[in-house]
């Protein structure tokens, strides 16, 4: 099957960093904000990384760019050309030729363009850094970006200070493409824009995807941004995926309590539809000191009633439970009867 | 495909002038710079002010140690008026003070009034035209302000960019030096550097000496403002570029590959530049006053050259004599507007060049 054929593979990956004190900078403890995650991303499809504030999908997607250098010990196996290159290993010089095939779309429109560089030059930059294009031929293939992103190519002298947010976000787009990637890592690349705006990016992302045949790796905390857009679903908590399915099939048959909490979270654009809420006691733990067993455990509804002494023993490890492709990573994922967004969402007579 | 076609369209057919009008980042800091009025006095005042001094020895009536010998002796009534031809029409209206101590000793400055055009801000003990010596002191103070303000942010830069770019241990031992740096007391500082470099046995002030002759205490005075004044450019432009280098275009640079000369050059450089012009301009000024204080206390400039700060040196032997006010008045103004215009300049730069700002 083509299009099973697997492009990125994250193993193990883990990033802490250090909390330093005192004069003589003494390392006192570490913030585990990615603690051993493994998923893999198939060619031409759409992984969705989700998950609250601070649990680490940003460093996950940073780390695999390198941006952020993991910890020893991780592995981020990109396959290509039927050839397996492992990024975490890689010198960062040997690394330049991969960076053409990887590159990442940011946040926050206003500071990922350099206010005093024109938009040609933005996205020509990475032209002029792998030297693949120069002269006439950069501008030429800028103005074909541009094109491919909705600009109007004439802006090309223009400044960054000069496009509203969701232009500029195009602008970064454009920038991503320019080196024609096969994987890009989309770093919530809708959040900082209007909900408008949010869904013409969304199309254009899609759009781009079946022109160019990218992969993405799509990392956001908006749940239904991530149905619209991905294939697959990586739910993280804390610095771990806890579940990872078929878009649908995640929101069907949830896995993982966090997931179905998740769910649950979903605004229904409907008022005569009562969600049934489940809402999570307490707070988010602090990741330099994530709870023992299974790090989801102080908040688990279920844990709560049964006080199973796995959960908070042993770390539950991210297995296939159907055997067809939907990861878990709950003790009880098979036992536990948890409910879907159509179970949730209970449906009242307008009367 | 057709939403992008959609959007494309969405937007109104743009007129080709409207494409062409681009104004960078400059241009906008040019046109908010010409709004801000007192930083626009300040830039005029400080181009006349380069203007006179760098065509000083064309525009001055008088060499700058010539001396009116005539108006001084007349002044100290050892010869009678008149004596020499027929007296000047700007005759000095000075009262001579019929102090018997001062009388005939020749020490009391002959100042002439400002509507004469002989010596429109008077002479001062020796007879020396002072309008003269303002312009040849501003040469020599604006060269030391501009050569040590350029010099010291350059430093400063430097290292303030590699504790930065570095960080780690590169970056404490910078940081701590800067700190210590800044908590000596200057004063007692620039005696003991001054001291040293006029002292012929040190091997650096010896080489000056030999090389420069005697404009060597320009260039001692310009080593020790820039000894004195890097920390606070440093201190400035590290915590510009830790701020640059978390911003999201840097990692969109090192995402493609980018080498480090590449990120500091096209983003580093460009974005910190302003924080770096303003703190020039504004330093240009502080330097001209530590070399006039220095002067003041007759450790910078040694005479014979000229400086504002050693010209009001000599003048407080005078201040308290009648009409005497006059030799420390004019050097002590044009120090004052200098400093107080580069400071306008200054402020005027930094509003204008600062990215957040609107048009």
């Amino acid at each position: 099957m083509a299009n099973e054929e697997i492009l990125l593979e994250v193993k193990a990956l883990r990033k802490y960093f250090p909390v330093k004190r005192g004069i003589f900078r003494r390392t006192v403890a570490f913030v585990k904000a990615v603690d051993g995650i493994d998923f893999f991303i198939k060619k031409g499809e759409t992984l969705g990384l989700v998950g609250e504030s601070g649990c680490g999908k940003t460093t996950a997607g940073r780390t695999i760019l390198r941006l952020i250098e993991p910890d020893p010990g991780s592995k981020i196996l990109f396959h290509m050309n039927g050839q397996t290159v492992d990024i975490a290993k890689l010198r960062l010089r040997q690394l330049k030729p991969l960076r053409r095939q990887m590159q990442i779309i940011f946040q926050d429109p206003y500071s990922s363009l350099n206010p005093r560089m024109t938009i040609g030059d933005i996205v020509g930059e990475p032209l002029v850094v792998h030297g693949v294009a120069r002269g006439k031929e950069r501008e030429a293939r800028v103005r074909e970006l541009l094109e491919a992103v909705g600009l109007n190519p004439a802006y090309m002298k223009r400044y960054p200070h000069e496009f509203s947010g969701g232009q500029r976000q195009r602008i970064g787009i454009a920038r991503a493409l320019a080196l024609d990637p096969q994987l890009i890592i989309c770093d919530e690349p809708v959040s900082a824009l209007d909900v408008s705006i949010q869904a013409q990016v969304l199309n254009l992302l899609e759009d781009l995807q079946k022109e160019f045949g990218l992969t993405y790796l799509f990392i956001a905390h908006d749940l239904s941004v991530v149905r619209h857009i991905s294939s697959r679903i990586a739910v993280m908590y804390l610095g771990k995926v806890v579940e990872m399915a078929d878009t649908e099939e995640l929101f069907k048959t949830p896995m993982h309590p966090y997931t179905e909490a998740l769910l649950s979270a979903v605004p229904v654009p409907d008022p005569a539809i009562k969600m049934d809420r489940i809402i999570l006691e307490g707070d988010v733990p602090s990741p330099v000191n994530p709870p023992s067993g299974c790090v989801f455990h102080p908040r688990c509804p279920y844990y709560a009633k049964n006080q199973w002494a796995t959960c908070k023993n042993d770390v539950p490890p991210l297995v296939d439970v159907t055997g067809k492709g939907h990861y878990s990573s709950c003790h009880f994922a098979k036992e536990l009867k948890l409910q879907g967004v159509e179970e949730i969402v209970e449906r009242r007579s307008r009367s | 495909m057709t939403n992008r076609t959609v959007a494309a369209r969405s937007k109104a057919p743009i007129p080709e002038k409207v494409i062409e009008r681009n104004p960078s980042t400059w241009q906008l800091a040019w046109r908010r710079f010409r709004r801000h009025k007192l930083a626009m006095l300040g830039g005029t005042v400080v181009m006349l002010l380069l203007l006179a001094a760098i065509f000083a020895p064309w525009l001055t009536p008088y060499g700058f140690s010539y001396q009116n010998r005539q108006l001084l002796l007349r002044e100290c009534g050892e010869l009678p008026p008149g004596e020499f031809g027929s007296p000047h029409p700007c005759a000095p209206s000075v009262d001579i003070p019929s102090d018997p101590q001062l009388l005939g000793q020749c020490v009391r400055p002959a100042v002439l009034v400002w509507k004469c055009g002989m010596h429109p801000f008077g002479t001062d003990d020796l007879g020396r035209d002072i309008l003269t010596r303002v312009m040849q002191g501003g040469r020599v103070s604006l060269l030391v302000g501009f050569v040590a303000a350029l010099a010291a942010t350059l430093l400063g830069t430097l290292l303030g960019g590699i504790a930065a770019f570095l960080g780690g241990p590169v970056d404490a031992v910078i940081s701590r030096f800067t700190d210590i740096m800044l908590s000596l007391p200057t004063l007692p500082l620039l005696l003991i550097l001054t001291g040293l470099l006029a002292n012929q046995e040190v091997p650096l002030a010896a080489y000056l000496s030999q090389t420069l002759g005697p404009s060597k205490s320009i260039v001692v005075i310009i080593i020790v403002i820039i000894v004195l004044s890097w920390m606070s450019t440093t201190r400035l432009v590290r915590g510009e570029v830790l701020s640059l280098r978390s911003r999201e275009f840097v990692d969109a640079a090192r995402a493609s590959g980018a080498a480090t000369r590449h990120i500091l050059v096209r983003h580093l450089l460009p974005n910190a530049v302003h924080v770096i012009i303003v703190q020039a301009t504004l330093q240009v000024g502080e330097a001209i006053l530590i070399e006039s204080g220095l002067s003041f206390l007759g450790l910078g400039i040694q005479p014979p050259a000229v400086s504002w700060g050693n010209m009001l040196a000599r003048a407080q032997e005078f201040v308290f004599t009648p009409n005497g006010i006059y030799v420390a008045f004019f050097p002590g103004l044009f120090i004052f507007l200098t400093v107080l215009c580069f400071n306008f300049v200054g402020d005027g730069l930094r509003d204008a060049l600062d990215p957040r700002a609107k048009r």
